[in-house]
């Protein structure tokens, strides 16, 4: 790994390197331990320097240094996508804006050092007071049903992309026990402050509703003022990302060996399983009669890598968030 | 220090010698025995992780490696009372502080090797006899409790050369054209031939009187002397060309005829053609397949040209046979280290070459599994739009991504054991202009060797290179081979984005996995050492303008592109070295050979 433009073997090496990998926004948090005792190093010099990991010859996660704890010599790090939350969303006069291209490049001009790469839209809702250029590109991606965010290997360029049609790993459940936690609702009520009159609304969604429905609300507030059109389009963005009726909450902690391509063959890298990929489980015998398919297709939602393990660590999306409802609304608070 | 003249085991701790009980004084008035007693000499602690698995009794346990030890034994410092306080301060003084290390040596007896053991905290604890003893004894015992690092090391480092492997070519030159009285010219003009030499290269042509003139000639040049193949050189490689005007058709074949001719074994026969029509500065480079040996050569051609010309002049530069058909450069080599003593070892990798400087080096190290594992992925079927020969490049020829064109190579899936894999390529800029864009590479996978592709991958990384630049450029992970299987093949294409592309002159697949490690770093000096890290010392790539370690320095961070901590695991560990400037540099590797408690030899060699 690179600490400013030092590499760690030039400080005495860095012990216990991990970083994140996601599916929403591509690089999440990264750690590492440097000998506590290093009188060479001055701590303070530490503050601010990019870091990078570099595993097997490749760039797979980069931002800066966030926490030093000289006492127990762990440094927690922010990836760059991160640091978005960092620049409001404003444009060139000062005013906020829910346009992504103007947000991104006055975030840039401020030094958020990304490129757009053609990512462009605007968010629904009104401006009222400006959330983060990163938050915004998330409410952008919730909105279209897509995901956003800063993959490593693709430089400094952000992507906006749907999810994978197709499992890029295949993982047998018969090693890995999935924690249930139920069915998901098929069926929203948000409530939205209406463009025009101001007031509170309701908009169900899908409509027509199903049935049996089993419906939960959603506060829609915290986008700002919606038209009805606009809230609808809302609920079905983010419903789109959510993919499996039935979720797992636990974090697997699997073997390389246990993981293959298509065709058989296994990683000998924990860093080529990313978070944003989908994942196969097949499912045992238990599992197929309670979920009543024979296989489970997920997109890996945080993929955790720790330097020189022979595991990967894997999250499926919406672990964090347990209901669909609570992911909107985290979405909506930042 | 005192000479050790104490029989029996001694344990030296840095400048001190201990012996057994009975030891002679040393010079600061006292004796240093060990207690037959209470001895403990620490092995490794190894570090496990054990999964439990659901679908099968048992458990997998896997081991990240050793650590630390302790050893314990009991010292008895023995002298007159007013001595025995600056007996304890001579021990006490020599234990290692803050990050430092010292070497506790065992010695069982003279002539056996010694295991070595290197210290990194050491405690002593008072053994308390009694208010009135204290004052009494000329003795006091000591309990020594020293951490040390897992193995035990031979008393001296070996160095071993890192010889490669199979890959260089074994070239050498049939004629060398100092005399043209070997050859014979016709071309179908009646008059007389002119055949001389100049400056090594071998010039005949015929000479005209009449006025007729034509645009194709077929002509032959025939060498009397017969020439000696081998198995081990097969290929016979010739470089001419055909002067006098435009050429539409550059191209050779080629004649053997059995020696000696008239002999009822005399016939001709057409030697199997390899490669050619490959051009290296104007001149055509053929490439012929005769292990058998050619008694009288003949190399001729029909040679078409743009207009009427009144004589076609043909001239020889270049007639070698060769191991191999690719003009390698010796720049990339495969080689393996046999390391002696059963653990890994850190040690220095050195790579020099006698003058200039080594450019670009790229180090992979991986163990050897005895599978035949090469990274190159150019050395067999590569099939490319536009390849010129090239002695510089690590391959022997540079395939070139302009105007819409790409380099593809064909493998066979079994020659990569399953895994991931980082890909990458070697590129020069283009001719005249700078490139800015991506590089990509896709892999194809199938189920058998020319079967439909069931697993396809792409990797592609941004690269800017100015005019005749030269970098290394990592592509990517990929998995290879992308379909499990014993007779499936994978296919490689490597192809850029834009215009003014670079040209590809290597392709690498570095294997991804335990002990496997890659590193690419530049220097303008002709020697460099990459250490490996180790408990006391961090990684270090040295470099220096003389073979001597001693006189050298540390390299730049800046031009390290990929730093990597090397491994070297015994049996035998292979290192694939490429250096952009050096062909055929050398390459040896020192260390300490490590042992789990006591050293089969002593790594002096002898």
């Amino acid at each position: 790994m690179k600490i400013g433009d030092l590499w760690d073997h030039d400080l005495g090496g860095a012990d216990n390197t991990v970083f994140e990998t996601l599916a929403d926004g591509g690089m999440g948090d990264a750690s590492f331990t440097l000998a506590a005792d290093s009188d060479a190093l001055a701590w303070g010099w530490l503050k601010g320097k990019t870091i990078e990991f570099w595993p097997d010859g490749v760039l797979s996660w980069y931002g800066r240094v966030h926490e030093p704890d000289r006492e127990t010599g762990l440094v927690r790090c922010i990836s760059r996508w991160q640091m978005g939350d960092g620049f409001p969303a404003l444009d060139e006069t000062g005013a906020s804006t829910r346009d992504v291209t103007t947000a991104i490049t006055q975030a840039q001009s401020l030094g958020w050092a990304v490129s757009r790469n053609g990512v462009s839209g605007t968010v629904l809702g009104d401006p009222g007071d400006p959330v983060s250029a990163k938050a915004l590109l998330e409410m952008l991606a919730t909105q279209e049903g897509k995901r956003v965010g800063l993959a490593a290997e693709a430089g400094s360029n952000l992507f906006l992309r749907s999810d994978p049609t197709e499992p890029t790993w295949f993982i047998a459940t018969d090693d890995v026990r999935l924690s249930e936690i139920g069915e998901a609702p098929n069926a929203f009520a948000g409530r939205y402050r209406d463009a025009t009159t101001g007031l509170l609304e309701t908009r169900y969604w899908p409509s027509p509703l199903p049935s049996p429905v089993e419906m939960d609300p959603v506060d829609l507030t915290k986008f700002g003022r919606l038209t009805f059109a606009e809230a609808g389009a809302l609920i079905a963005g983010a419903a789109e990302l959510s993919l499996a009726d039935v979720r797992w909450s636990n974090a697997l902690e699997v073997p390389l060996t246990h993981i293959t391509n298509a065709n058989g063959v296994s990683p000998t890298s924990a860093a080529a399983v990313k978070g944003g990929q989908m994942v196969r489980f097949s499912l045992d015998v238990a599992g197929q009669q309670s979920l009543g398919v024979p296989y489970l297709d997920t997109i890996l939602g945080k993929v955790t890598v720790a330097d020189g393990s022979p595991t990967v660590t894997l999250e499926p999306v919406g672990a964090v968030a347990k209901t669909f409802a609570e992911s909107l609304e985290a979405v909506a608070a930042r | 220090m005192v000479q050790p003249t104490d029989v029996g085991p001694s344990m030296e701790f840095d400048d001190l010698v201990f012996h057994g009980p009975g030891a002679s004084m040393q010079e600061f008035g006292c004796a240093l025995e060990v207690s037959d007693d209470g001895i403990e000499f620490g092995s490794s602690e190894a570090v496990t992780s054990v999964m439990r698995r659901m679908w099968a009794d048992g458990s997998s346990v896997s081991q990240d490696g050793a650590d630390n030890a302790e050893t314990v034994f009991f010292l008895r410092i023995r002298g007159p009372l007013h001595e025995l306080g600056g007996g304890e301060a001579a021990v006490r003084s020599r234990f290692p502080g803050q990050h430092e290390t010292r070497r506790l040596v065992f010695r069982p007896a003279p002539g056996v090797p010694a295991a070595v053991r290197i210290v990194l905290r050491a405690e002593m604890k008072l053994q308390w006899d009694g208010f009135v003893e204290a004052g009494l004894m000329d003795r006091r015992v000591y309990k020594i409790t020293m951490v040390h690092a897992p193995f035990v090391q031979s008393e001296f480092e070996a160095t071993v050369a890192a010889l490669p492997v199979g890959e260089v070519p074994t070239v050498e030159s049939v004629d060398e054209f100092s005399s043209g009285s070997d050859w014979s010219f016709s071309s179908g003009r009646p008059s007389t031939p002119l055949v001389t030499v100049a400056g090594g290269v071998l010039k005949a042509q015929a000479t005209h009187t009449g006025s007729n003139i034509r645009s194709q000639y077929s002509w032959n040049l025939t060498r009397s002397t017969s020439i000696t193949m081998s198995a081990a050189t097969p290929y016979l490689i010739v470089e001419h060309r055909v002067l006098g005007g435009t050429v539409t058709n550059p191209g050779l074949r080629l004649f053997g005829m059995d020696w000696p001719a008239g002999t009822p074994m005399d016939r001709a026969r057409m030697l199997r053609w390899v490669s050619g029509g490959l051009t290296v500065d104007g001149w055509t480079r053929t490439v012929f397949y005769t292990p058998k040996g050619v008694g009288r050569l003949t190399l001729g051609a029909t040679t078409a040209f743009s207009t009427e010309v009144a004589v076609p002049k043909v001239e020889v530069r270049l007639l070698q046979r060769s191991s191999s058909p690719a003009p390698h450069s010796g720049r990339a080599l495969l080689r393996t280290i046999d390391i002696d003593g059963t653990e890994r070892t850190p040690g220095a990798l050195h790579i020099g070459t006698r003058t200039g400087s080594l450019g670009t080096v790229m180090v992979h190290t991986s163990p050897d599994a005895g599978d035949g594992y090469s990274p190159d992925l150019l050395g067999g079927d590569v099939a490319a739009t536009s390849p010129t020969a090239g002695a510089d490049s690590p391959s022997g020829w540079w395939y070139d991504l302009n105007p819409a064109g790409n380099v593809t190579t064909r493998l066979d899936g079994a020659r990569f054991t399953p895994g991931t894999y980082t890909l990458v390529a070697w590129v020069q800029g283009h001719a005249t202009e700078s490139y800015s864009g991506t590089l990509v590479a896709s892999v194809a996978s199938s189920g058998r060797m020319g079967g439909p592709t069931l697993s396809s991958e792409s990797v592609s990384a941004p690269l800017t290179v100015p005019a005749l630049g030269l970098r290394a450029i990592v592509l990517g992970r990929v998995t290879l081979p992308g379909v499990r299987s014993k007779v499936g093949g994978v296919s490689i294409t490597v192809s850029a984005s834009g215009t003014n592309r670079p040209k590809v002159g290597g392709l690498w697949a570095f294997r991804v996995g335990y002990d496997c490690a890659l590193s690419i770093q530049a220097t303008d000096q002709p020697h460099m050492w990459l250490s490996a890290a180790n408990l006391t010392t961090p990684r270090e790539v040295l470099v220096s303008d003389v073979g001597d370690r001693a006189q050298a320095w540390a390299l730049g961070a800046a031009s390290i592109q990929m730093p990597a901590s090397h491994v070297f695991r015994p049996p035998r560990t292979s290192a694939y070295v490429f250096a952009s400037n050096a062909p055929n540099a050398a390459a040896d590797f020192t260390s300490p050979l490590l042992w789990q408690n006591f050293p089969a030899r002593d790594g002096s060699g002898s």
